[in-house]
Order: structure tokens, then sequence, then C-alpha cells
């Protein structure tokens, strides 16, 4: 048998690459059946028109993507799409540092309040989506309620369309915040604290030290949790489903659920896979370009 | 090497008193938000339906009632829904920690052409938004014959790229000399995974059977598309077919929705422990 | 050293080779059993959006159905009313389509158009007294496709000790408009947050459902004679978009929020609800409040009219069972089915014989609000069946959404509207 120290340099057909590529088959068999089949059956699917119902979809070329640029309701998705990752990342970078920050104190119970700030997190969109309708109600809901309680007349919340996103916003910072925390919390015990000490004996104070040591060591910690965060964003389908159906008039229509309406209301599925590309492009060049920014300091 | 956790969080001995107050203050307030949608969902669970339209919000129900749940349980397959997502999750949990595993340690450890290339594409996955792929995937399923059974809810799930990639980067972690020690001993690749490097990996397994378990219980959109009898029907999708045709028996909507939270959170609080040890060690964070 | 541990990795690769293979026989084994025991009965799969009590009732006339004909076995599997229509289309176009489709309100002529569902006409015989009011939404090309299950249709609902308390004489209802929008004021204490009047305005299709009843009183209408273009932006249409958004912004009888009718109609129990546009399915809830309520056709405005649903039976074209299939429609439609069914769960029965069949009139006796359905069919029409309706459907209610939760001035909004639905129109009927 090949001496494995030996071969290495010899041939590149050598035994670790064998047994990485048949460690890696499975994966790769699986990877090609169930990811890349339907993304490419999809790609093939958005030169196409077809509404689900004659077996054969009938061949349109670039017509879907032409369609798209001029469609009105897209461009609103994607404003709206927009607005909703940049709101929910923002959220969850400021609170999740925040109360990772809270979390880190010593303080009693602190373990407690870790495992119930998770929750949220374990908990499914759907029974999210199910309560938060209700917290949001306009004349029964708790937040209302409260706010009357306090002699504030709230918002419309879900009913109110300048508002309606910001609602969904809050729904998905209160279910992920947590998660993120954990994530934060794990990046600041990282941090050696002699940096501390050192830092502390030169006199700098604590939002000195916040400054120039917690933020720049977190910044992997950072990359992970924007990049995570935008992927997740996308994922809003689920509450959108369950607590607007893209209303009122339109106005929590992001793109996953306009694909999802296009395809399943109007029964255009061709023109929802070019869609789904679309958006596939735009989270694709949007990964890139924060890898850039924040430099590949993820692949250690 | 190992990151040392020389960190210590904030000493109370050199903290102010009105800034321990503060800070108990912060966490009472985000125990308070995080919780509250939990109360008000058991709460209203054990009231009858009229109650919870009522104006004024009660956190304790006034009269409390058993009905909704004895309701939910007789008159839907609640019990059946729950072992089904059970059944699901648990296996697609072991079926994924398994394959990460397997899957990651090439990435990790061994050199060979095209690793980089392929990781990356593997990562690029997870930016494929589901709904492109869920009708032709769901075709498919149709051809395999999978339609409304365990295989088709399972199968298309048994890999994640994410616990490939929370794999790879703690098994690099570990220290090459471990391997080393046991490939001079004569141990094969394999042995050496299985044998030697697996029985450390027990956080970062914790962690990703909590993510995996989670995920898998609480989708959606898959399981709507496959599943086409009622036997077959997870609890998240009991739930959401209750939210259209029995929203007027809202109680019992809300002792279903307490009820399908139970099991993940039964799962986090139990592996909870190894969690935060798991992220830390999985090299997020540099 | 190495050879040992070559042969270790073989057996190990055996094992799994094996195992791979023992779980592949038994999957294989289980199917086959499955089918063969399939083979001996005819199966049909039904999928129904029916839910809570009528699901019930459904089950024993299925059990009652298996009796009669004990060669057919029906499997009835329920979802809900915005889930099934999606997961019908994946289920037609991955070839694993239901025997029988239980159509929302409608039967979308697209299905028809396009062959998924099969005329029925050859396998089921309808009673000579059929309401006439399903034909313009189940026949297309002269051929009928949708076996009415139930004809539905809405009325107002009154809750007569809420109009009392207000003053009002309960035995007078609103004739007209004005009269709706005054009685509802009266019983409107928003401080309270009790409103007189509920109407649903989720995106969907209940909400055109609501705009279209409107509409057809205002004299309008959806669609041209000929089916290829909008016909709702209109002074008609003007009319009533202004009705409904006043509603809830300027005369303010209902709340600014948005809500399904299901909603609304569960709401009926907290006493704080002084009217509804109601379905007759969901008589039992309203009666089940014990609240002293009174039905009566909806209010005109130029003329009388409401929107006329119901429920159908469609047969995919896919069903490898369609004469059971047909058996059950047919079973279904007998005039003693009907009635008993339309009576047990307060919907309209789907013939005269049926409404006049002795033991729908039982039930009738009993329903305190039944007959004010009966006497609104004339003037009930359902949705134009033409191709691409369901499309128009969703743009409807977005634009209704547009102008009572939105800001949207009625006129703008119906211009908008109407354009995506020409376009949407145009396209659907481009094959």
């Amino acid at each position: 048998m090949t001496n494995p120290m030996a071969g290495r340099s010899i041939h590149w057909w050598n035994e670790e690459t064998r047994f990485a590529w048949a460690a890696l088959t499975p994966a790769l068999l699986f990877f090609a059946t169930f990811v890349g089949f339907p993304f490419g059956y999809s790609f093939y699917l958005s030169f196409h028109d077809w509404n689900m119902m004659v077996p054969t979809p009938t061949w349109v070329g670039l017509e879907n993507y032409t369609a798209l640029m001029a469609d009105a309701e897209f461009t609103k998705s994607l404003v709206q799409t927009a607005l909703f990752t940049i709101g929910i990342t923002a959220c969850i970078v400021v609170f999740s540092l925040a109360m990772a920050l809270l979390l880190d104190q010593k303080l009693r119970w602190i373990k407690l309040y870790r495992t119930i700030f998770y929750l949220p997190a374990v908990t499914s969109l759907v029974a999210i989506g199910i309560v938060w309708v209700w917290m949001f109600d306009p004349q029964h809901g708790l937040i209302n309620q409260g706010l009357r309680g306090i002699g504030v007349e709230g918002p419309l919340w879900l009913a109110d369309t300048r508002i309606a996103l910001l609602s969904l916003i809050l729904t998905a910072a209160w279910r992920n915040v947590g998660y993120f925390a954990t994530i934060f919390l794990a990046g600041l015990q990282g941090i050696d604290n002699t940096y501390y000490e050192a830092a502390r004996i030169d006199g700098a104070g604590a939002w000195d030290r916040f400054r120039r040591i917690t933020l720049p060591l977190l910044k992997p910690t950072f990359v992970f949790v924007v990049v995570m965060s935008v992927i997740l964003s996308f994922q809003v389908f689920a509450l959108v489903y369950v607590m607007t159906s893209g209303g009122p008039a339109g106005s929590t229509s992001v793109l996953v659920f306009y694909l999802y309406q296009q395809a399943f209301t109007y029964f255009r599925m061709g023109y929802a896979s070019a869609v789904g590309y679309v958006l596939f492009l735009i989270i694709f060049v949007l990964t890139l370009l924060q890898f850039k920014a924040f430099g590949k300091t993820v692949e250690a | 090497m190992t990151k040392s956790t020389l960190h210590t969080p904030g000493r109370l001995d050199e903290r102010p008193w009105p800034a321990t107050v503060l800070l108990y203050a912060l966490l009472l307030l985000c125990t308070v938000i995080t919780l509250l949608p939990f109360a008000w969902m058991l709460s209203s669970s054990f009231k009858p339906t009229v109650e919870i339209f009522s104006g004024t919000a009660q956190l304790i129900p006034a009269n409390p009632i058993l009905d909704n749940y004895i309701n939910a349980v007789t008159r839907q397959p609640v019990a059946r829904a729950i072992f089904n997502s059970i059944l699901v999750a648990g296996i697609e949990t072991f079926a994924v920690v398994v394959t990460s595993v397997f899957t990651a340690y090439p990435f990790a450890r061994l050199r060979f052409p095209g690793r980089d290339i392929l990781f990356m594409l593997i990562l690029g996955t997870m930016m494929i938004p589901s709904q492109v792929t869920m009708i032709p995937t769901f075709i498919l399923m149709k051809w395999f014959g999978w339609i409304d059974s365990y295989q088709g809810l399972i199968v298309p799930r048994i890999m994640a790229p994410l616990g490939i990639f929370l794999m790879r980067q703690f098994l690099q972690s570990l220290p090459k000399e471990l391997e080393e020690a046991a490939r001079i001993d004569g141990c094969s690749r394999l042995t050496t995974l299985t044998h030697v490097l697996l029985p450390l990996t027990g956080p970062a397994v914790a962690t990703l059977a909590i993510f995996t378990f989670t995920a898998s219980w609480n989708e959606f959109f898959w399981p709507l598309l496959v599943v086409q009898s009622t036997e077959m029907w997870t609890i998240q999708l009991l739930i959401a077919q209750l939210k259209a045709a029995e929203v007027t028996d809202w109680g019992m909507v809300m002792a279903i929705v307490s009820l399908s939270v139970l099991p993940t959170v039964l799962i986090y609080v139990v592996l909870q422990r190894y969690f935060v040890k798991g992220i830390a060690m999985s090299g997020l964070k540099g | 050293m190495n050879e040992r541990n070559a042969l270790h990795k073989i057996d190990r690769r055996q094992l799994l080779k094996a195992a791979a293979a023992a779980s592949g026989v038994v999957a294989g084994s289980t199917l086959a059993s499955r089918s063969f025991a399939q083979a001996r009965k005819r199966t049909v799969n039904i999928w129904v959006h029916f839910g809570g009590a009528n699901l019930d009732i459904l089950n024993r006339y299925v059990a009652e159905f298996h009796q009669a004909q004990p060669d057919i076995e029906i499997k009835i599997t329920a979802y809900g009313p915005s889930e099934i229509l999606p997961k019908y289309l994946a289920a037609v176009a991955a070839g694993a389509a239901p025997d029988i489709f239980h159509a929302p309100g409608y039967v979308p002529p697209d299905l028809a158009i396009n062959k998924v569902i099969v005329p029925v006409d050859d396998m089921v015989k309808l009673d000579p007294t059929s309401l006439k009011n399903f034909d313009a939404i189940t026949v297309y090309g002269g051929r009928r496709y949708g076996v009415p299950v139930n004809g539905g249709l809405g009325a107002m609902c009154y809750n007569a000790e809420l109009m009392e308390k207000a003053g009002l004489d309960s035995n007078k209802l609103p004739d007209t408009w004005d009269d709706l929008i005054n009685v509802a004021g009266k019983m409107t204490i928003a401080a309270d947050n009790q409103w007189g009047l509920l109407l649903g305005n989720q995106a969907g299709f209940a909400t055109a459902q609501n705009f279209w009843a409107f509409m057809v009183a205002a004299g309008g209408d959806l669609v041209t004679p000929d089916g290829k273009a909008s016909a709702f932006n209109s002074e008609a249409g003007v009319d009533t978009l202004n009705f409904l958004s006043d509603a809830v912004n300027k005369t303010r009888i209902s709340p600014k929020k948005m809500y399904t009718d299901v909603q609304a109609w569960g709401e009926w129990a907290t006493r704080k609800v002084g009217s509804v546009l109601l379905y007759p399915v969901w008589t039992a809830q309203i009666l089940n409040t014990k609240i002293r309520s009174v039905a009566a056709p909806p209010p005109r405005r130029k003329q009388r009219g409401a929107h006329f649903a119901g429920n159908y039976w469609t047969i995919s074209s896919q069903s490898k069972n369609k004469e059971a299939a047909g058996q059950f429609c047919q079973w279904w439609v007998q005039p003693v089915i009907s009635g008993r069914w339309a009576g047990e769960t307060g919907a309209i029965p789907n013939s005269q014989a049926a409404i006049d069949h002795p033991l729908f009139k039982q039930f009738l006796a009993k329903n305190p609000l039944g007959q004010a359905f009966l006497d609104t069919i004339p003037y009930a029409r359902p949705f134009p069946g033409v191709v691409g309706i369901p499309a128009v459907i969703q743009i409807v209610s977005e634009m209704v959404q547009q102008v009572v939760l939105g800001s949207e001035a009625p006129r703008d909004a119906l211009a908008k509207a109407a354009t995506r639905a020409d376009a949407e129109l145009k396209r659907a009927q481009r094959t």
C-alpha cells in the first residue's frame, strides 16, 4: 500500500485525494440531486411560460426577465425586501450585540437569562406569526392595550400600509435577537482578558475599551452575523404568509412572497422562477460584497 | 490552538451599584419582552375564545379551562402531528450530524484539488432561496414516488451546508497532533475520524443538533407541498391549516400552538449547556 | 497493519451496502403490498377545504356513501381554503392530483381550459331544478366542469340585541346602503370597540367577494361581456369603493384593521359586532352564540345584488378512478342528500327540489336566519367565468385594501387596478 506521507508530493491522485473524494461522494450526489437539479430546472423554467396545468412549458426566451424589469409590483417588492433586510440586519446587529454585552456581565442567574432569551429562536415562525398578529391587533392586541394603559393611542401596526413592514421587522427581530446574541456572546467571551487589563492600566475608559478592543476583535463574528442575517432575512416568507398575505395593499410583499404569489395565484411559474433567479443573484452579489468589505476573515 | 477563555465578564466588585441596578432592570425588561408573547399564548390557551377577544388583556385567565386542550387533542390529530414532527426532525438531525462530520473532515484536514472551490460551492447553496427550488424538488419527489411519505419529508434535508461549515470550523480548531499521533500508530483515516476526532465533537454536535432539530421542527413550506394525507401532517402544517379554517376557535388554536412549542424548547433546555461552548469552539469568532 | 485496516474498511463498506439493500427491499415490499390492497377497492381521494363542524358532517356523509356503495372508498383530506389551490397546482404539476378537488368558491375557468379537470356532464346528471346561479361559474365551452356541493351567497346578518339597545326596531332591517350606514352608525361605539359593520379586508378571494357583492348592487361589472377586458373602473366601481372606504374612514362604522371575514364572524360572540355579510355555512357559528340575530338580503343601491358562491366537486383529468368519482358526485346531488347536507351545514341546497325537500324544510324551520339567504337567490351572481378571473380577483382585493387601509383615492386605485387586470386577462387568454 502507498505510504500516505510519500504519495502526496508525487501524484495528485494519491491516497489523500482518494479518501477525500470518497468521503465527499455522498455529499456531491446529494447536492447534485436535491440542489443542483432543482436549481437548474428552475433556471430552465425561467425561460418558459408555465401555468403548471399544461404538461409542457412554452419557451418564451428572455420575456420573463424583460417583463421583470418593467413590472412595478416587482420593483415594489424589491424595494420592500431591501428595506426589510436592512431593517432586520440593523436591528439584529445593534440589539444582539447590546444583549450579548448585557449577558456578558457577572450577574446572578445569568445562565437562566441566556436560556430565556434564546427561546424565541426555537419557536416556529408559524406559531410566532399567529401570536404576533394578535399582539399587533389595534383593538385587542397586547401592545396597543399596553400603550393605552399609559395614555398613548397606538398605531395600526399591521393594518397601516406605512408601518406593516416595520411590524414584521419587529417580529423577526424579536425572534432572532436571542440567537445572534448567543453568537456575539461567544465572540465576546473569546477575547483575551489581558487586552482589557492592559488597556485599563493605560487608563482607557469603558467606551474606549469597547471601541478599540471589543469591536475590532469581534470583526469575524460581525461578518458571520451580518451574512447569516441577510440570508435569514429572505426566510421572512412564513411570517408574511401567516401574518399579512403581502398586505395591506401589497406593502409587505417581499420578493419571496411575490414569487409565491406569481406562481400560485397568477399561475405564472416561469415568471416566478425568473424572480427567484434574480433573488438568488442579489443574495449572491450581496454576500460577495460583504466578504470583500470585511475581508475573508471567516475562512480562518 | 484552543482559545483560552481568560476573558472574565465585568467584575462585580468593580461596578458601582447604580450600574448594577440598571443592568438588572435591563435584563428584566428583556425578559418581559421575550416572554410576553409566550405568556399570552399560554394564557389564551386556557381561556374560552370569547374571553380572548375581549377588550381587556388579562394575563391570568379569570376562569381557566382545559377544554381547549381537550378539544385540540380529540378533534385534531395533534398527537399524530407531533409524532410526525419528532420523527422527521429526529431523523434529520441524526443524518445531518453524521453527514456533516464526514463531509467536513476532508475540507478541514485534507488537501486535494478542487477543495476550496467545492467548499465555496457547497456554502453557496445556502444562498438559494428555497422557494426557487421547491417545485422542481417536488416533481423529483413524484419521480421517486416519495410524495406524502416520510422519505419525501426527510431525504431532501439530510445534508445541510451550515452543518458542514460548522463542523469544518470545529474540526480545524482541534489540535493536529491528535491525528498525527493516531496515524503514526497506524490508524486508517476512517478510524482516526471515528475513534479519535468524533468523540471530541460533543459541543459542536450539540450545537448542530439544536440548529437542525429546530429548523426541521419549524419547517413549513416544504411539508405543505409534500404531505397530502392527514396522517402525515407535521405540527406546523396542522397549525397553518387551523389558522384559516378554525380561526373562530382561537382558544383551541392557541392550545395547539402552545403544545407545538414544547419539544424544541425542551431540546434546547437540555442541550443548551453545550451550546455556547459549541459556538465558541467552532471558530466563528475568528 | 495496512492489510488489516483495508479488510476492516471493506467490511464496513459491505455492511453499509447490505443495509442500503435491505432498506430498499423493505421499502419496495411495503409499496407493493399497499398497492395490492388498493387494487381490490376503488379509492377516490378528495381534497376539501371544510373545517370544524362541517368536516365532521362531511365524514358522516362519506360513511353513508360507503354503505350505499361498498366497492368505492372515499378518502378525505382537508386543507385551509388559502392553501388548497396552491397544493392542488403543485400536485397537478407533479402528476399527483387527487381524484376530486373541492374548488373553493368557484371553479377557476383556467382549470377547465387547461384540461386539468374534466367535464362532468357525462358522468353526473344534475337535478332538472338545479339552481341556475351555478351555471355561470361551472359551464365553460358548453360543458359543465363543476358539480355543486352546495350553494352559498352573502346576506346581511344583524345583531338584534345591539339594534334594540341602540333604539332601533329589529324588525325594520336596512333596505338601502344609506339605511345600512345609518343603522350601523347607531350601533357603533368606537370607544368601546363596538362596530356597526364588519367586512373582511385581507387580500384574497374573500375581500373580492365583498367588493363584488356591493358592486352588483351598484349596477357594475367586473369584466366586459366577452371577458377580454376589465369593467370595474366605472361609476359603479367608484360608488362601491367609496362605500367600503367611507365605512372605515368617514362614516366610521367599521374598524380600521386588517382581518378576514372568518375572524369577523368569530367576533360575533363578543356582542360588539352590529352586522356582518354572512355566508350560510357559518350560520351555525352565529346561532351557537345564542345572540338574537336576524338576517336579510343585502341592501339595495341601484338594484338588489349579492355574491353567489358555493362549493364544487371537480374531477381531475389525472384521476385513475373518474367513474367512481362521478358516482360519488351523482350520489351527492340527489335532492334528499343535498337538502339534508344543506340543512345540517346551513348551506343553500343545489336545486329547488332539494329546497322543497321535507328534510331541508325541517332544518329551515329551526334556523331563523335561513329564509333570508333563500330570498336572495334571485339576485345573487357568481364571479364571471372567464379565463384569468383568479388574477383579477386578487387584483381587485388588493385594490380594496389600497383604498380602505391605504390612502389611495378610489378613482386612482380603480384605474391602476384596471390596467393590471387588463394585462392579466390578456396574458391568461393568450393561448
